[in-house]
């Protein structure tokens, strides 16, 4: 057992117990706060309010998708939808999540600590983010952005007549902020472990944001340069990617795809690292292969940087350059594919117990891997010639980051929800809502992928009158899934106010943070832990205090 | 490990200064040098040279050589990953499209368009 | 110590919350300047490499446009910036030692050497460019018969202008920084317990200085 003094789990009854939310109220506190756990929470309020805008564009186009003729939007303005609507998800809701949320929150206390190696840092992280934000929102009052979140040349430079230039800034210093996060978990888990926490004790969900912080720092600093370049083009003319002066266009998606392939990563990696930590809590049993994931973390960070042209088959790439970009894409997928048998196998022999998160990691399984089989299609070259740019890539990637990575977020959220909050959320209402995003998931994007394959071109605002049937299917599903996730929302903020004070481990769960009070004190651990214990040293004896 | 408690005696650092003001005279008379046949050298000279410089500042002014292998490891990733992107790149424009019209190596920058 | 050596700044190093100890604090410190720089190296890699593919495409229009480029001046700001490395070592050397004085002379020797650099370009090599009229968007106007191509030219000004604002702009910065440093030094807060700050500004220094190792020989000298 770790070393943990006697103050820490139990406090006296008479006086209430001081944690990191009540030690001070001010509103200065939580603005100057350099207390992790606070910017955690601050990230997670904020990286909400993004994800509610970024699921109300998704609305407004698949509302407009209903009919095929493109009669509620001009094309003009369909296009600024589905743009928003990848900028705010991508950059304001799926690069941060975990990593700024739960990973702030969780990884000091995990690796033993009393703070991040840079708590300042962390807190200019935030505050940075928030300037990235509003920079964010101001372009939706000055017209919106249409190039798509990818931003290719020479559309956004020259001839595109929306906000390009904020939207681009705004990505700019959203990946500042996650530069700075990953600078900071990377020094944390290297030099910030407590006694007896070597690394193979070290819990998956730091494998997982350690691997992340390698892409955090090393590939958003090229899309940075990338978006600056785009920026400076568009308001000083200065051409670096305008084919009149021998600029190329295609040089712009090398520089782009080689951060935002890798992108893809930082926001699935420590999703993985939560179904790790899920599943092996309610199976009772340790994961199944804790090296292979381990190393399978860092496989997929590093051989993720190598295969970023499986997004440019098509735009005039050499084709030869394109085979080794296919082969390294099917190379990339095996660590997934480990991590997936491992967690399937941690189910065996383990006792399972279906809670919310449990649930959710149930489903992550299934749903990230049809979306990362189907990555195996528009990895072969062939097959991505007829399906590039068509709904069977948008039906991928969002079975990736909503199936997966959203997937993994509620997993997490659930979870620690009682560590980060002291309360309880409602159960019943958790696995209705569950139960409802996850027919509204599959009802929303599985057709996409049979739309794909007929033809249906992505980023359209009209089709064909054949495949209405198909499109009315996945506006039926989005909105399923819109009352799913606000269902969600809503009972989480209720649960803040009435939930059931929780225990300090209501799961039975292993891991430092559950050996400290709910919620944790404002400095985590008065004396430094010592480790002794392998991770997940589930006996099956754990008893659930929920 | 810091890297202060390896203290270097002042006259390394001015001997590398030297070294290093050397190898820039060494650079400007390579640019001058006739070398005749061997005219498509003159690049991997300079960047040798190059190279060469930003060793030597790495390596002593920024006390790499005596820093831990952890500094090593995450300085010299840096150099790795740049050259990742830069060889896969470099890769698109070099490898030729066989019969392609899109590429013709004698004037890489001519466009196929008439 | 000896009777005659005076500890400048904090008698003892001072330990920060969240670390145990001072060894802790300062590798992880050491550890987070060289990921910082890691990234820095990351953010040019972006620029070096789109340069490497228009060279590639137009090494003749490159070839022409760094004949418009003075060498003399190019190797006078190259060794500046050199110069200025050393003085800036010889200021870290000082400061693990408590010389103040001389702690404070290198590092304003230092940041005299990177405004000197900046001077040069700023007076002398890019007023150049505007009076022959190659500086692009701005002033784009080369007399005829300078380039075959005066398009694909074009392209290398702009790589020059922007690769050398990029590495200007980084230059500023750490002229600023240094000047709060400076003020540090003279207030007798860096010392032999406490020399890392300078240390660091001196990785950022010798960083910007590897940067224009590359981009003299691959503007001046192609």
């Amino acid at each position: 057992m770790a070393v943990v003094t006697e103050n820490e789990i139990s406090p006296p009854v008479e006086s209430k117990p001081v944690h990191y939310l009540n030690n001070n109220y001010s509103i200065w506190s939580w603005i100057f706060t350099i207390d992790h756990k606070r910017i955690g929470m601050m990230y997670l309020g904020t990286i909400m309010i993004f994800f509610l805008l970024g699921g109300v564009f998704a609305m407004l186009f698949r509302i407009e998708l209903m009919t095929p003729e493109g009669d509620l939007f001009e094309a003009d303005t369909f296009n600024r939808l589905f743009t928003l609507h990848g900028v705010v998800m991508i950059f304001f809701f799926l690069i941060p999540s975990i990593p700024a949320t739960l990973g702030n929150f969780l990884l000091p206390l995990m690796v033993g600590a009393r703070d991040l190696a840079f708590p300042k840092i962390n807190l200019l992280s935030y505050w940075i983010f928030v300037f990235a934000g509003i920079l964010a929102l101001s372009v939706l009052v000055t017209g919106g952005v249409d190039t798509g979140w990818t931003f290719y040349a020479p559309l956004s430079t020259t001839y595109s007549n929306t906000s390009v230039f904020l939207a681009v800034s705004a990505a700019f210093f959203a990946g500042f902020s996650s530069i700075l996060t990953g600078i900071n978990f990377l020094v944390t888990i290297h030099k910030m472990r407590a006694p007896g926490l070597t690394w193979f004790r070290l819990p998956l969900f730091l494998w997982a944001h350690y691997a992340t912080g390698i892409i955090m720092m090393l590939g958003t600093p090229v899309v940075a340069i990338t978006l600056f370049l785009i920026g400076i083009e568009r308001v000083w003319g200065i051409g670096i990617f305008d084919p009149t002066i021998g600029g190329d266009p295609v040089l712009f998606q090398h520089m782009f795809w080689y951060y935002s392939h890798p992108a893809v990563y930082v926001m699935i990696l420590p999703g993985m690292g939560v179904i790790s930590e899920v599943v092996a809590c309610f199976s009772r049993n340790k994961v199944f292969g804790y090296h292979a994931i381990a190393f399978s973390s860092l496989g997929i960070a590093v051989i993720g940087f190598f295969v970023w042209g499986h997004h440019m088959f098509i735009s005039g790439q050499s084709m030869y350059l394109g085979v080794v970009f296919s082969f390294l894409t099917m190379l990339v997928a095996v660590p997934s594919a480990i991590k997936i048998f491992n967690w399937t196998a941690t189910f065996y022999g383990g006792n399972v117990i279906l809670t919310t998160p449990m649930l959710y990691a149930i489903a992550f399984i299934g749903l990230f891997t049809i979306g990362g089989l189907t990555g195996i299609y528009l990895a072969t070259m062939g097959m991505d010639v007829p399906l590039h740019d068509t709904y069977f890539v948008v039906a991928h990637f969002h079975f990736t980051m909503v199936g997966g990575m959203t997937t993994a977020f509620m997993a997490g959220i659930h979870f620690w929800w009682p560590k980060m909050t002291g309360r309880m959320y409602p159960e019943f209402l958790a696995k209705l809502s569950a139960v409802v995003i996850f027919f509204g998931f599959n009802f929303t994007f599985f057709p996409q992928f049979i739309l794909g394959w007929l033809g249906m071109p992505r980023r359209y605002h009209s089709y064909p009158d054949e495949w209405q049937v198909l499109n009315v299917m996945s506006t039926a599903g989005a909105t399923l899934l819109g009352f799913g996730f606000l269902l969600a929302i809503g009972y989480l903020v209720w649960s803040l106010f009435y939930g059931k004070r929780a225990s300090a481990n209501p799961w039975g769960a292993k891991g430092l943070e559950w050996e400290m009070q709910t919620p944790p004190s404002p400095h985590n651990f008065h004396e430094v832990p010592v480790v002794t214990e392998e991770p997940y040293s589930y006996t099956g004896k754990e008893v659930m205090d929920v | 490990m810091s890297t202060g408690h390896q203290l270097l005696p002042a006259r390394v650092y001015v001997i590398n200064a030297l070294v290093l003001g050397g190898l820039m005279l060494l650079t400007v008379g390579a640019y001058y040098a006739p070398l005749g046949r061997f005219e498509f050298l003159a690049l991997p000279i300079a960047m040798v040279i190059a190279i060469l410089k930003a060793t030597f500042i790495i390596l002593i002014f920024m006390n790499v050589k005596y820093s831990s292998s952890l500094t090593k490891l995450f300085a010299a990733s840096g150099f790795f990953w740049f050259l990742i992107l830069i060889a896969f790149t470099m890769a698109d424009f070099l490898l030729p499209e066989l019969g392609s019209p899109y590429l013709d190596l004698a004037s890489p920058g001519k466009s196929p368009l008439p | 110590m000896s009777d005659t050596h005076q500890v400048v700044g904090p008698e003892e190093p001072i330990v920060w919350e969240q670390y145990e100890t001072i060894e802790q604090q300062e590798e992880a410190n050491t550890f987070g300047i060289w990921l910082f720089l890691a990234q820095e190296i990351m953010f040019f890699g972006g620029l070096f490499g789109a340069y490497a593919v228009y060279r590639f495409k137009f090494p003749a229009e490159f070839h022409e446009g760094s004949l418009q480029l003075s060498i003399p001046w190019g190797a006078v700001n190259t060794s500046v910036l050199l110069l200025s490395s050393l003085t800036m070592a010889m200021c870290v050397y000082h400061t693990q030692r408590s010389n103040v004085k001389k702690q404070i002379n290198y590092l304003g020797a230092t940041l005299l050497l990177g405004c000197l650099f900046l001077f040069i370009k700023w007076y002398f090599e890019w007023p150049d460019k505007f009076a022959h009229h190659l500086v692009p968007v701005l002033d784009w106007n080369p007399a005829p018969g300078t380039f075959t191509d005066n398009a694909h030219a074009q392209m290398f000004f702009v790589l020059y202008f922007i690769m050398t604002s990029m590495h200007a702009l980084h230059m500023v910065i750490g002229v600023g920084i240094g000047i709060w440093l400076l003020w540090m030094s003279k207030t007798k807060q860096l010392g032999e317990n406490r020399y890392l700050p300078i240390e660091f500004f001196g990785f950022y220094w010798h960083f910007v200085d590897v940067v224009w190792v590359f981009l003299f020989p691959l503007f001046y000298l192609v």
